[in-house]
C-alpha cells in the first residue's frame, strides 16, 4: 500500500514539476505573443458557464471555457475584438489591446426573452460544427426541466434517454443504454465522483436532483482520455456552485416530492454555498390504508438526496471547491422488514493557474453505494449488507500552448473496496460472507487538440491504464467447464493479478463551409469493473465486481462518422451519425444464474462478444419560441457467448430497431410554455415459449432461440404546461405551475408479457400482458426568490 | 435464501401495485419439435416404482400430456437391475417391488425413438418430521413442522402437501429447502407451508430428499412459472434436468417420509 502511495506521490510531483517548467519557460520565451485568459461567468449568479465560446473576429479563431469556465488565448501583439458567446445568453463583445498578457473575466447575462432575436450573429455560434467534439449532446438544467416527466418530477435520465443513441433499459428504468452497450458501461459521475447506482424508488426516479444541477454532457463515443473506465458513455454531471452575488432560493412542491435549494455568497463574489435537498412523500399516504391493514400505517417509503456545494476563490491564481451528494432509499415494513440504499460522493477540487496558460485541477473523490437489508422481528432475524466505496485521486493539466494547440494530460489513481454482501441471521449467529476484495486502477492520458489550417482540427489522444487486484482477498478457481476447484487466499496488500493496456482516442472534423462539417473519430475503451445484474433496469441488490484472473477486462473498439449542417443562421443544428463497436471479453451470465449472496457467482459468468451499429439522426433548435429536438435511431445489438443460447449469436435485450424521440417546447406567451414529447421505440426483444411438457400438473415451457420474439411497439405521448406568475417591477418572488400528463393517450404498453395456466382449463395456457403506467396527471409548484 | 424470495417478493408487490395485468392473443411460433420428458421417482418404499414417459408439444395448443410409448426401461443400482413393464400408455412399472436404500446410486436408461437417454442420481437421507400443526393465518392454514435437521451439510428437501388423500401436486405449491443455513439445527416451529383448508381436514406432509440438481431444477422451474419483471432480470431460459441427450425432465431418487395432522 504505502509502496503504491509513494509511486503516485512521484509521478504526481513528477508532473508538477514539469508543468512548473513549462509554465516558466515556454511563456516569457514567446515574445511576440501574449495571452488573453479568465473566467467567463453569469452575471446574476456568478456560476461559471463551461463550454462557453471566446471568438477572435480579426483571426477568426476561437477557444472554449473548459470545465471550470476557464478559457485562454494566445494571440500576437495586436488589438481584437473579441466576442464571448453562450447558449442562452447574451454576446458580449470586448475590444482588447494586446501589448501583455491579460486577464479578462467576463460576466455573460442570461437572454431575457427569445422574441428578441440577437443582432449580431457571431461565426461561432457554429461551434457545433467546428470543434472535433461528436457523439457529444450537452443538456443544462433549463432544458430538462421543461421536459414533461412521470409525476412531475424533472429527471436528468429520463430526458437522457429521449436523445438519439440512447435507448432506455426498461420501461421507468433509470438504467439506459448507449449505442448497444449494456446499462454498466456508462460511467456516471457527479462533479467527477463515479455514482454506482443512479437509481431511486426502483429506477422511477434518477439521484440527481435537477435543481443542483448546472451542466449535463452526454459523451456517447468520442470519450476524452481523461475519463476513462467504461466502454460505451460517460455522463458527466456537474453541481451549481452557488450564486456569489445574492442570496437565492428556489423549490418545488409536487405531487410526490418537494425541493429546497438555498445557494449565496459566503464572501462576496469571492466564495458561495449551495445546499439542495429533496425528499418524496409517498409514505404519508399509507396511513390511509390504515383501515385495511394497520402495519402499512407504520411502514415508510421514500427517498431524499442532498446535495452540497462550497466555493472559494482563495485568489486569481487558486479556487477550491467542496461537493458532496448523500442520497437514500428507505423502505419499511414495519419492524418485519427494511431495505435502505443509496450513494455518497464527495469531491474536494483544487484549481490552480501556472500562469496564464497551464490551468491544473487536483481532484479528490471518495464515493460509496451501499445497501442494507433486514428484520428485526421476523423469523428469522436477519441481516444482509453490501457496499462499494472507492477512494481517488486525480491530477488534470490544460496548457493552452497557442491557439492551434491545447494539450490536457493528467493522471488519476483509484482504489476499489468491494464488499459484495454479509448475510446474518441473528438467531444461529450464522454468518454467511461473501469474500471482499479490493483493487486499484490508475491511468496516465494525454491528448492534444490541434487545428491544421482553418479547416481541419483534430484532437489525439492516448490513455494507459493500469488494474490490479488486490489483497486481502480470496480468489475462487474454476475448471474450463466453470466447476469450482479450489480457492486461493491472498494477503492484505498483496497485488496478485494486473491487467494493462492502450486506449488511443482520436477524432476530427473538416469544415466543408461555415455551416457544415464531417467528424470522425475512433476510439478504444477498457473497463475494469462491471455489474452483477440480469436484469435489464438494474436493481438496488446489484453488486458490482472487478476483473480479476476469472474475468478479463472489457475492451470495446468504437468507430463514428458523422456530417454536421446548421440551418437558417444557425438555428436549426442537425447532425447524422454513423457508429460501429465491437465489444471483447463481455460478461453475462448462465441461464438462472444465482447472482444474489452467490459465492461462486465467477462460476456462473460466461464470456463472449458483443457489437452494434447504427445511425442516429438528431435535428434540434435551441433558440426562438419553439425549442427542442427530433431524433432518430436506427440500430442493432447483438452478442454471442459461449454456454449462452447454443453458442449462437442473440440479440441483446436492449436491442431496439427503431428509435424515435421529438421533444418540443413552444413558448406561447412570456407566460406560458407548452412541452411534448412523443416516443416511439421498437418492441424489446424477448424469449417466449414454443413447447411446454408437464411437472406434477404444472406446465413448463420449452423455449428455442433466445430473444427470437419481439414485445409490441413501445409508443407514449407526454405533455406539459408551465404557467408564470406575472412580472412586476421589484419583484422578488417568482412562481410557476407545471401542469404535466404523463401517457396522454394511456398507451397500455408491455412491460412484459407471461403465461398462466387458465383456471377452468388448466391444459390451456393464458397470455398476458403486464403494463407500468398508465395515464398519469401530476401538478408541480415552483419558486424561486 | 427464504428471506431473498421474501424479499423478491416485496420488490415484486411493489411493481405489480404500480401495473396492470391483461389478457392478450399472443400468435407464437410453434415449431416445436417433441422431446422425451422423463417424470419417475425411485423411492425407499418397498413397491411397485414408476417412470412416466411423455413428449413435448406444442406450448398454446391446449392437450394433456403426449405419453411416449413403447419405450424400454430399467434402472440398475449397479449391482441389481430392474426392469420396467409399460402398464398403461406412457406408464412404466417395474417388474414387481423393489426399494431403493440410501447412499446408493441409481442409473436409469431409457431407450425410445432408436435414441438411448441415461441418468442417474444418488438417495439421500430421509427427512423424518416428529410432529406437525396447522395454525390459520392469511385465510387459510399455515403448516409448521418440528424436525431435526440432519447433521450432514448439503441436504435438500422437497415437501408435497396432501389434503384429505389428495395430493396438491403443483409445482407453486410444493415447499424446497436446502440446510445451507440450518444445517444440523432442531427445527422448532418451522413453517414449511400454507394451504386453503377447514377444521376438520387432515393435511398430511410427504418429504423427499433431493439431490443439489434436483433442489436446482424444481428452484429454476418454478422461476419459469414466475410473473417476468423486467427490472429483476428475466432471462427465460430451458431448465436443465438430468436426462442425457437433450430430454426434459428429471429422475428423481428420494428417500420419503410421511406424517399427518388433523386441522382443529
Amino acid at each position: 500500500m504505502q509502496k503504491i502511495i509513494y509511486r503516485w506521490t512521484l509521478v504526481l510531483l513528477m508532473m508538477v514539476g514539469t508543468t512548473r517548467l513549462m509554465a516558466a519557460e515556454i511563456t516569457p520565451a514567446d515574445d511576440n505573443k501574449f495571452t488573453v485568459s479568465g473566467y467567463i461567468k453569469d452575471k446574476n449568479t456568478g456560476e461559471t458557464l463551461i463550454g462557453a465560446n471566446v471568438y477572435v473576429k480579426e483571426l477568426q479563431t476561437g477557444a472554449a471555457a473548459n470545465l471550470y469556465g476557464f478559457y485562454s488565448l494566445s494571440l500576437p501583439k495586436g488589438t481584437y475584438t473579441l466576442v464571448y458567446s453562450y447558449i442562452g445568453y447574451e454576446q458580449l463583445v470586448n475590444e482588447v489591446a494586446l501589448s501583455e498578457n491579460k486577464t479578462i473575466n467576463i460576466e455573460l447575462s442570461p437572454t431575457q426573452n427569445n422574441i428578441k432575436e440577437v443582432v449580431i450573429v457571431s461565426k461561432k455560434e457554429n461551434e457545433n460544427i467546428a470543434n472535433t467534439e461528436m457523439s457529444v449532446i450537452k443538456l443544462d438544467n433549463k432544458t430538462i426541466s421543461k421536459i414533461p416527466v412521470l409525476m412531475g418530477e424533472s429527471d436528468l435520465i429520463k430526458s437522457i434517454q429521449l436523445l438519439p443513441g440512447v435507448q432506455s433499459s426498461c420501461e421507468g428504468s433509470s438504467g439506459y443504454n448507449v449505442r448497444g452497450g449494456s446499462a454498466d458501461q456508462n460511467l456516471i459521475l457527479l462533479d467527477e465522483a463515479t455514482v454506482y447506482n443512479a437509481s431511486h424508488l426502483m429506477g422511477f426516479f434518477s439521484v440527481f436532483n435537477s435543481d443542483a444541477i448546472k451542466d449535463v454532457k452526454l459523451y456517447k463515443g468520442d470519450i476524452p482520455p481523461s475519463f476513462g473506465g467504461r466502454l460505451s458513455s460517460l455522463l458527466d454531471v456537474r453541481m451549481k456552485d452557488g450564486n456569489n452575488k445574492k442570496y437565492t432560493a428556489s423549490g418545488g412542491i409536487g405531487l410526490i416530492a418537494s425541493r429546497l435549494t438555498i445557494e449565496g455568497p459566503i464572501v462576496k463574489e469571492k466564495s458561495s454555498f449551495m445546499l439542495s435537498g429533496r425528499r418524496t412523500y409517498f409514505d404519508l399516504f399509507l396511513p390511509l390504508f390504515k383501515k385495511k391493514d394497520s402495519a402499512m400505517s407504520e411502514s415508510r417509503l421514500y427517498f431524499y438526496d442532498l446535495n452540497l456545494k462550497v466555493n472559494y476563490d482563495l485568489n486569481k491564481n487558486n479556487r477550491i471547491f467542496v461537493s458532496g451528494y448523500f442520497g437514500r432509499d428507505m423502505f419499511r415494513y414495519t419492524d418485519e422488514f427494511n431495505f435502505l440504499w443509496g450513494n455518497n460522493t464527495e469531491t474536494i477540487r483544487w484549481n490552480h493557474l501556472f500562469g496564464t496558460k497551464m490551468f491544473s485541477n487536483l481532484t479528490m473523490l471518495y464515493s460509496e453505494y451501499n445497501y442494507e437489508l433486514g428484520s428485526n422481528s421476523g423469523t428469522p432475524k436477519f441481516k444482509w449488507e453490501s457496499d462499494m466505496k472507492d477512494v481517488s485521486l486525480k491530477y488534470d493539466f490544460n496548457y493552452y500552448l497557442n491557439t492551434n494547440n491545447t494539450l490536457k494530460y493528467g493522471a488519476a489513481g483509484t482504489i476499489h473496496y468491494f464488499n459484495p454482501g454479509v448475510f446474518s441471521i441473528k438467531e444461529s449467529k450464522d454468518e454467511y460472507k461473501l469474500p471482499k476484495t479490493n483493487a486499484l486502477e490508475y491511468a496516465l492520458y494525454m491528448s492534444n487538440e490541434q487545428k491544421l489550417g482553418a479547416l481541419l482540427t483534430i484532437d489525439y489522444g492516448l490513455r494507459y491504464s493500469i488494474f490490479q487486484n488486490m489483497g486481502k482477498a480470496t480468489l475462487n478457481r474454476y475448471d474450463n467447464n466453470h466447476n469450482y476447484k479450489d480457492s486461493v487466499v491472498y494477503a492484505k496488500g498483496k497485488i496478485f493479478n494486473t491487467y494493462s493496456g492502450f486506449e488511443p482516442r482520436v477524432s476530427g472534423s473538416y469544415l466543408l463551409s461555415e455551416v457544415s462539417s464531417i467528424k470522425g473519430s475512433y476510439s478504444r475503451t477498457r473497463q475494469y469493473v462491471q455489474l452483477a445484474s440480469n436484469s435489464t433496469g438494474g436493481s438496488p441488490l446489484d453488486v458490482w465486481f472487478p476483473s480479476s484472473p476469472n474475468v478479463k477486462p472489457q475492451i470495446s473498439d468504437q468507430f463514428n462518422l458523422g456530417y454536421f449542417r446548421n440551418f437558417n443562421k444557425n438555428a436549426y443544428e442537425t447532425s447524422i451519425e454513423a457508429y460501429y463497436k465491437k465489444m471483447k471479453n463481455q460478461v453475462d451470465f448462465k441461464d438462472y444464474a444465482n447472482l444474489l449472496l452467490n459465492d461462486k457467482m465467477d462460476g456462473d459468468l460466461r464470456f463472449g462478444t458483443a457489437w452494434s451499429y447504427g445511425t442516429e439522426i438528431m435535428i434540434r433548435k435551441n433558440s426562438g419560441k419553439l425549442t427542442g429536438w427530433v431524433s432518430y435511431t436506427l440500430s442493432r445489438a447483438e452478442k454471442k457467448i459461449n454456454g449462452i443460447n447454443d453458442n449462437k449469436k442473440y440479440l441483446a435485450n436492449y436491442d431496439h430497431t427503431h428509435n424515435v424521440s421529438i421533444v418540443l417546447t413552444y413558448e406561447l406567451s412570456k407566460r406560458i410554455d407548452v412541452s411534448a414529447n412523443w416516443v416511439y421505440i421498437t418492441g424489446s426483444p424477448t424469449t417466449l415459449p414454443t413447447g411446454r411438457f408437464y411437472y406434477g400438473n404444472t406446465i413448463i415451457p420449452v423455449y428455442s432461440d433466445k430473444n427470437a420474439a419481439r414485445m409490441p411497439d413501445y409508443h407514449r405521448l407526454d405533455l406539459s404546461i408551465t404557467l408564470k406568475g406575472k412580472e412586476k417591477p421589484g419583484q422578488k418572488f417568482y412562481g410557476e405551475w407545471n401542469l404535466s400528463v404523463f401517457n396522454v393517450y394511456n398507451r397500455k404498453n408491455a412491460y412484459s408479457i407471461f403465461f398462466e395456466q387458465d383456471k377452468n382449463n388448466p391444459q390451456q395456457m393464458q397470455a398476458y400482458k403486464m403494463s407500468m403506467f398508465p395515464i398519469v396527471p401530476s401538478i408541480t409548484y415552483n419558486f424561486h426568490f | 435464501m427464504k428471506n431473498i424470495k421474501f424479499i423478491m417478493l416485496v420488490i415484486t408487490i411493489l411493481f405489480l401495485a404500480a401495473s396492470c395485468k391483461k389478457k392478450i392473443d399472443l400468435n407464437l411460433n410453434n415449431e416445436e419439435f417433441s422431446r422425451l420428458v422423463v417424470e419417475g421417482t425411485i423411492t425407499d418404499e418397498d413397491k411397485q416404482q414408476i417412470i412416466r414417459l411423455t413428449k413435448t408439444s406444442d406450448y398454446s395448443n391446449p392437450q394433456a400430456p403426449i405419453p411416449a410409448t413403447g419405450a424400454i426401461v430399467s434402472v440398475t443400482d449397479g449391482a441389481n437391475t430392474y426392469s420396467f413393464t409399460e402398464s398403461a400408455s406412457g406408464v412404466y412399472k417395474s417388474n414387481g417391488n423393489f426399494k431403493g436404500e440410501v447412499g446408493k446410486t441409481y442409473n436409469l436408461s431409457v431407450y425410445f425413438d432408436n435414441k438411448e437417454y441415461t441418468a442417474s442420481s444418488m438417495m439421500q437421507p430421509a427427512f423424518t418430521l416428529d410432529s406437525l400443526y396447522a395454525l390459520p393465518e392469511y385465510d387459510g392454514y399455515s403448516i409448521y413442522i418440528n424436525a431435526q435437521e440432519s447433521p450432514i451439510s448439503k441436504q435438500y428437501y422437497l415437501i408435497k402437501t396432501i389434503k384429505n388423500g389428495i395430493l396438491n401436486d403443483t409445482l407453486k405449491n410444493w415447499s424446497f429447502f436446502s440446510d445451507d443455513l440450518i444445517n444440523g439445527l432442531y427445527l422448532q416451529d418451522f413453517n414449511v407451508a400454507w394451504l386453503e383448508a377447514s377444521p376438520g381436514d387432515t393435511i398430511q406432509l410427504e418429504t423427499f430428499s433431493i439431490s443439489k440438481e434436483q433442489y436446482e431444477y424444481i428452484s429454476t422451474a418454478l422461476q419459469t412459472q414466475s410473473t417476468p419483471i423486467p427490472f429483476l432480470g428475466s432471462n427465460p431460459a430451458n431448465i436443465k434436468g438430468n436426462i442425457s441427450n437433450g430430454a426434459m425432465g428429471f429422475f428423481q431418487v428420494s428417500a420419503v417420509s410421511m406424517k399427518g395432522c388433523i386441522i382443529q
